[in-house]
């Protein structure tokens, strides 16, 4: 085998390692699979309590919740967005 | 020889066309039906959605609902086109209207406009995919290569638009706020618990006080999804203050450019608003008439991300946006003075 060969040999299998690296790599990424989760948040008009929860039907921005565990004040709804979550 | 053969023929005959032509065919006929199968699912759930609300003839409404039109006004004349388009665009409304109550009787007017942005969203989709279908057999039946080709760069946008319509579908069937609700939200932001009054149809204000600031807080009239008439209620509410303004600040979401992030908000002059025409002048006008000084804060987004639930980034962007809306009060409007805050914007979700 001349030092062409040997040469020309090397890069074919770096290249396939390479390849074979990346797929490897991409699967991995592609394992980590997301969710989009509606919330629902959730604040005292006063502002000294707040929770998250999971949007249920009928809520809306601005939507009474009942009372504030802390000072007894309103709870509202004050904003409903999409959230990521991996899983 | 073969291979002689076969680059003559490639270079020197339309063979080469032919086969481009024939290829670009098959992959945009394979989108159409990606395309054909989002109208499909959109209709039907445009149907349940309507059968659930008591339609006696949910398929003939919403066939009736999807394939109905709008002839804008002669625009070679212009005097008086936005008076001529806001009459268009009022009677469309109406019959629109008129075709859902005689179908399904008296509902909540939250009701019906929910209903009525998702048979709007249908409207969208059952369009694409007739412009798609009608440009593809329009350029099999010419063999026109360069409007499939046309057609076939285009298709990656056309899907994309298409999807982030039929996703938005969710968000007006459950009632979540979009991302186009961020104005509303700002505006709810401001004023969350000062009473709404209703100042023109859909459109409510509310007053509330930034230190010592009367402030006019204008939105659109929630849950239901609609966009009020803004214009008209910022019109109104400077005449009965007999101008007595000193700043309107118009708060509307945005599209931003690739690159930009969301959520960034960006401060300008002028009316922040998407409308046709009628309502955007009708800020114009009113702020001219009286000298007025008329502030935008915009929030940037995707178009995919203006049509969809609204996400993390835009609800967060709103606090801030707020607050942007406050600093401006506390700096540019004098003590005592009045201000007219106004989230454009469909008010879906948001009271």
């Amino acid at each position: 085998m001349t030092p062409l060969q040997i040469i020309q040999i090397a890069v074919i299998v770096a290249i396939i390692l390479l390849l074979a690296l990346s797929i490897m790599l991409a699967e991995k990424k592609s394992s980590k699979k997301k969710e989009k989760k509606t919330i629902t948040f959730v604040r005292c008009d006063k502002g000294d309590y707040e929770s998250k929860r999971d949007f249920k039907p009928g809520d809306f921005v601005g939507k009474v919740e009942g009372k504030c565990p802390r000072c007894g004040d309103i709870l509202r709804v004050y904003s409903i967005y999409v959230e990521e979550v991996e899983i | 020889m073969l291979l002689f053969l076969t680059l003559f023929l490639m270079m020197f005959t339309n063979i080469g066309q032919k086969l481009q032509l024939m290829f670009m065919t098959a992959n945009l006929r394979s989108k159409l039906i990606i395309l054909e199968r989002m109208r499909n699912d959109s209709l039907a759930r445009s149907e349940k959605v309507l059968s659930i609300a008591g339609s006696k003839n949910p398929k003939r409404t919403v066939r009736r609902l999807t394939e109905f039109f709008v002839i804008e006004p002669v625009n070679i004349e212009p005097t008086d086109i936005i008076r001529r388009l806001s009459h268009i665009l009022e009677t469309r409304r109406h019959n629109i209207r008129r075709i859902l109550l005689e179908d399904l009787g008296e509902k909540s007017k939250h009701e019906l406009n929910n209903i009525e942005v998702i048979l709007e969203v249908s409207a969208a989709l059952n369009y694409l995919y007739k412009l798609v279908r009608h440009y593809l057999l329009l350029g099999e039946k010419t063999s026109n290569l360069v409007l499939i080709m046309q057609l076939s760069y285009l298709m990656p946008h056309i899907l994309r638009i298409a999807e982030a319509y039929h996703k938005s579908l969710d968000a007006f069937e459950k009632g979540i706020p979009i991302g186009d609700s961020l104005g509303p939200l700002v505006a709810f932001k401001l004023a969350p618990t000062a009473p709404r009054h209703e100042v023109v149809e859909e459109t409510v204000y509310s007053i509330i006080e930034v230190d010592g600031r009367l402030v006019y807080v204008v939105k659109a009239e929630g849950p239901g999804a609609t966009v009020g008439k803004p214009g008209e209620a910022i019109e109104k509410l400077i005449e009965k203050e007999k101008g007595n303004i000193s700043r309107i600040i118009t708060v509307d979401a945005a599209l931003k450019m690739e690159g930009e992030e969301t959520g960034s908000i960006a401060e300008g002059v002028g009316a922040a608003i998407g409308d046709p025409g009628p309502e955007k002048i009708r800020i114009e006008r009113i702020a001219t008439k009286y000298n007025i000084p008329v502030d935008a804060i915009v929030v940037k987004m995707g178009a995919e991300e203006a049509i969809q639930a609204m996400n993390k980034k835009i609800a967060e962007a709103a606090d801030k946006a707020a607050e942007y809306v406050k600093e401006i009060i506390k700096t540019r409007v004098p003590k005592g003075g009045k201000v007219i805050v106004a989230g454009i914007g469909n008010t879906v979700g948001i009271i």
